[in-house]
């Protein structure tokens, strides 16, 4: 039409129209999309095929069970999230107890009135996708993996891997910064840096959609980082759609030092950044994969298949 | 299965196109840049020549009673014609009098050396220099000129008053600004007008004043004219802002000097629809011209001829930018509700032409066609057979069209509904092809269709006023630390209030435009504003204002296109073009490319 004509042949890049009516709404039915909307579904799902995920300390789905906050205060360090949240949204991380309460990630301190009322508010539905009521649940504090320490300024890095029909296609770590205050959300900041499936090695990174090399805020260099536990990972992604269903998953991985990489969340929309975290479009490798019967390979099969792609640069076949 | 809904699709595509290109030649006029209202300077100029010196203190006052205030503008539009325009101020309440008048009264000094200056030429021209704006300046203009100066310009000033207020008792409601000698004055000011029309018909300046003033006395006292002037019959001019004010007056002048009353009547943003028009008063309408832009001219004669038949069987043309064949087609309708003795389509860059052939024809008695075929206009005539000879499938909309005017439906709204469908389809375009966020897919959309009942400027300014509001309340609102669905409604209940006071304020000050029209936007844009608080909240203020820009960029452009008045037309005319729209949007739903926004995203990736 006119706007390649203006702009420039479209190298590869997977845009939200194609996405969407090209994979989502043929990949991911309708039906399945509330197995990954309701994180603790999520979890749910994950224990059936034996994957890790942080432990969750309690969970409360109806204002009156909020009187039983006490045995989950027992801890010192714990992570408040709705269920049902969206992009950050209501998740409290409580990193230690002071004497008048506990220290929030930040520093600052909150009182058991106000953890009291933040769940009040996230049964209320205040936090939700959709507006409806969802349940709190808590969950354990994940402590960063050294090897990505000097990468992270003040927030736990992660992992996100796109998988296509049960195969990684993509996959960036995703670097917490001063401006996105600890989160791991692009597009509150953070840095995407792209790893190349074959190798576990960052390639490039961006802030914003723009490359970047390195952290802002370490100063660290953010290419060629070797991502701890790679394969442990690929497989986690791969056994994920086999846990949901979802043809194009996004599964969120966090590595935590003591239990290695255990999943945060899987999403039925993954964002497009990845692309330009991997300088690199996803159209060709869905293309390679969509002409493919993938349907009898078990998730070690489609580990190996996306490292062999990857290491010819999905050109083979 | 997708080879089918890519047939059904084409299918679809093909018969909307059929149809519409079956029936139609359609010319596709440019827009005219709007030219709503505002009494263009250029009119003035243009007629120099025809009215000479006490033009210049015409316009002088004109531009007095526009500095005033909106209200005088409107009162003005009253007095000069007849009373059934008086009801746009007729809720007036002595208040907005006053401020009126007032603010006419800022403008005497303008007026007052132009004035006096062309008390020079004749005494009538001062008097007559009251016609419009400056009615009450000029008014005190003649105070210190000569007396019988005096005389004349009270007249008309009390004339003023008496229809903005439309009060019998102009001596009532005058009483309190003016003197006792008002009442005199009126007399004496109404007579002495007729006298003059009478008398000097040969001097073209006093001439084309005069004749105002004999409108005036006319409104005043139907029989006067009726006596006066029983051998020509009146004519009805309709028309919107595509023709700016001063030259309506200066048509209305030429047309009284050659001793045909006019009637003038005004469309607008604020009045798309005709009401309390006391044909009666006018005497016997001969001919109902109609000058108006877009389809909405057409829309509310249709709508009155068909709610008050005392137009039925008059002769009319009509001066519109939309194209011939759908010009045609519209008219049909009124070709049947109101069977018009005769009915003549012109293009609207004719309109001038079409007044001069008309007065022309008028005067020396002959018909309209040979002086339009004399004057090399183009026309069309539309007659009961043109309802024969078409195509039943194009008499269905016609009929349909009919029976919703019947059924109390305004064409208008009819309109709006009809034309919603392209300011989706606008947005779908701007977020799926562009690439634009925006607040809600529809909220923009009927924005646009609220910024057509309530002018795009005003809309805006609404608009931003209620955003504010919601601003600044948003750090009282949230020290109250209240759940999210009590928080909006607090919010909601914030813009009615600063709407109803806008309201007020606007109608203490004269300008019922907003009263009239604020409602409709308010509630659109209160949800807009809702979402907008949302945004703030969730992903802070600078997103939410980019997010608002979009909003307000695509609610814009919208605009523009559902204000297209050959999209109106074809709507009205055609309304199986939503067909296409359906096949268009299924195709846009369809499309997989890049998106504008997207290239921008991608393009280092794209360069690599």
């Amino acid at each position: 039409m006119i706007l390649p004509r203006i702009f420039g042949k479209n190298r590869g890049v997977l845009g939200i129209n194609e996405r969407n009516i090209g994979h989502i709404y043929q990949e991911n039915p309708r039906k399945l999309l509330k197995l990954v909307d309701d994180k603790l579904t999520t979890k749910d799902l994950l224990k059936s095929v034996n994957i890790p995920f942080p432990e969750v300390y309690g969970i409360f789905r109806a204002v009156h069970e909020i009187k039983n906050l006490e045995k989950v205060l027992k801890r010192d360090e714990f992570v408040i999230k709705p269920s049902n949240g969206a992009g950050g949204k209501g998740i409290v991380v409580i990193k230690g107890r002071s004497d008048d309460g506990w220290i929030l990630a930040n520093g600052g301190i909150i009182q058991r009135m106000e953890i009291e009322k933040h769940c009040l508010e996230v049964l209320e539905g205040v936090y939700s996708m959709d507006g409806n009521p969802s349940p709190v649940y808590f969950e354990s504090l994940i402590k960063s993996h050294p090897a990505l320490e000097k990468v992270a300024f003040e927030g736990v890095p992660d992992v996100r891997i796109i998988v296509y029909r049960g195969v990684p296609v993509m996959a960036m770590v995703r670097l917490p910064t001063r401006q996105s205050s600890g989160k791991a959300n692009l597009h509150k900041g953070a840095l995407g840096a792209g790893i190349k499936l074959s190798e576990g090695t960052t390639v490039h990174a961006i802030c914003k959609d723009r490359s970047i090399d390195v952290h802002p805020d370490t100063g660290a260099s953010l290419l060629e980082v070797e991502i701890p536990f790679w394969n442990d990972i690929l497989v986690i992604a791969s056994k994920s759609y086999e846990a949901v269903g979802l043809g194009y998953l996004g599964v969120d991985i966090v590595i935590d030092e003591r239990l290695g990489p255990l999943v945060l969340e899987l999403n039925a929309r993954p964002g497009l950044s990845i692309q330009n975290a991997n300088m690199s479009g996803l159209k060709r490798r869905l293309e390679v994969l969509e002409k493919m019967d993938l349907g009898r390979l078990d998730f070690d099969e489609r580990v190996a298949l996306a490292v062999e792609f990857d290491s010819t640069d999905w050109e083979a076949v | 299965m997708k080879k089918l809904t890519i047939l059904i699709v084409v299918a679809l595509l093909l018969m909307g196109m059929l149809i519409v290109s079956a029936h139609q030649e359609t010319s596709y006029h440019s827009m005219d840049a709007d030219c709503d209202g505002a009494e263009s300077d250029d009119g003035d100029d243009d007629y120099d020549g025809d009215s000479g010196s006490d033009n210049d203190g015409d316009s002088e006052s004109d531009t007095g009673g526009e500095e005033g205030s909106d209200a005088g503008d409107d009162d003005a539009d009253g007095d000069t014609y007849v009373s059934d325009d008086g009801d746009d101020v007729r809720s007036g309440t002595s208040g907005g009098l006053a401020t009126t008048e007032s603010a006419d009264g800022d403008a005497e000094s303008d007026a007052d050396d132009s004035d006096t200056e062309s008390d020079t030429d004749t005494d009538d021209d001062t008097g007559s220099g009251t016609i419009d704006e400056g009615s009450v300046g000029s008014d005190t203009g003649g105070d210190e000129g000569s007396d019988a100066d005096d005389d004349d310009a009270d007249g008309a000033g009390s004339d003023t008053s008496g229809d903005a207020m439309e009060s019998d008792t102009d001596d009532d409601t005058d009483s309190g600004d003016d003197e006792d000698d008002d009442g005199d004055a009126e007399e004496g000011g109404s007579d002495e007008g007729d006298d003059d029309t009478e008398s000097d018909t040969d001097d073209e300046e006093s001439d084309t004043e005069d004749s105002e003033e004999l409108e005036e006395s006319e409104t005043t006292t139907p029989n006067a004219s009726i006596t006066k002037e029983p051998e020509t019959s009146s004519i009805l001019l309709i028309h919107d802002g595509s023709v700016s004010c001063e030259l309506v007056r200066l048509m209305g002048n030429y047309a009284t000097a050659l001793g045909i009353p006019v009637f003038e009547k005004r469309i607008d943003f604020d009045s798309r629809y005709l009401h309390d028009m006391d044909i009666g008063a006018m005497g016997d309408v001969g001919y109902v011209v109609l000058i108006a832009r877009d389809v909405s001219g057409l829309n509310v004669l249709i709508d009155y001829v068909v709610s008050d038949r005392s137009l039925d069987g008059k002769k009319m043309i009509i001066s519109s930018d939309i194209g011939e064949g759908m010009l045609k087609q519209h008219s049909l309708v009124l070709q049947k509700a109101a069977s018009p003795e005769s009915l003549i389509l012109t293009d609207l860059d004719d309109s001038d032409l079409v007044w001069d052939a008309l007065l022309s024809a008028e005067s020396q008695g002959r018909h309209v066609e040979d002086e339009l075929d004399s004057e090399d206009v183009d026309y069309t005539t539309v007659s009961d057979y043109d309802l024969v000879t078409t195509p039943a499938h194009r008499l269905v909309v016609t009929d349909a069209m009919l029976t919703a005017s019947e059924s109390k439906i305004p064409l208008e709204a009819l309109k709006l509904v009809l034309i919603l469908p392209f300011a989706a389809t606008v947005i779908a375009i701007f977020r799926n092809v562009i690439g634009v966020r925006m607040y809600g897919v529809f909220g923009p959309a009927i924005m646009s269709i609220a910024f057509l009942s309530s002018g795009l400027v005003t809309g805006l300014i609404l608009f931003a006023i209620l955003l504010a509001a919601g601003l600044f309340s948003r750090k009282s609102i949230d020290r109250l630390n209240l759940m999210i669905v009590p928080r909006l409604a607090i919010l909601l209940t914030l813009c009615c209030i600063v709407m109803a006071v806008i309201i007020t304020v606007g109608i203490k000050m004269g300008n019922y435009t907003l009263a009239k029209t604020a409602v409709f936007p308010l509630l659109v844009m209160s949800t807009i504003v809702e979402n907008f608080m949302k945004a703030v909240a969730d992903k802070g203020l600078f997103d939410a204002l980019k997010i608002c820009l979009g909003t307000i960029v695509a609610a814009v452009t919208c605009f523009f296109v559902v204000s297209l008045s050959t999209l109106q037309a074809i709507v009205m005319t055609h309304p199986e073009v939503l067909v296409l729209v359906l096949g268009f949007n299924v195709l846009l739903g369809r499309w997989k490319g890049l998106r504008l926004v997207e290239y921008f995203r991608f393009s280092e990736l794209r360069k690599g």
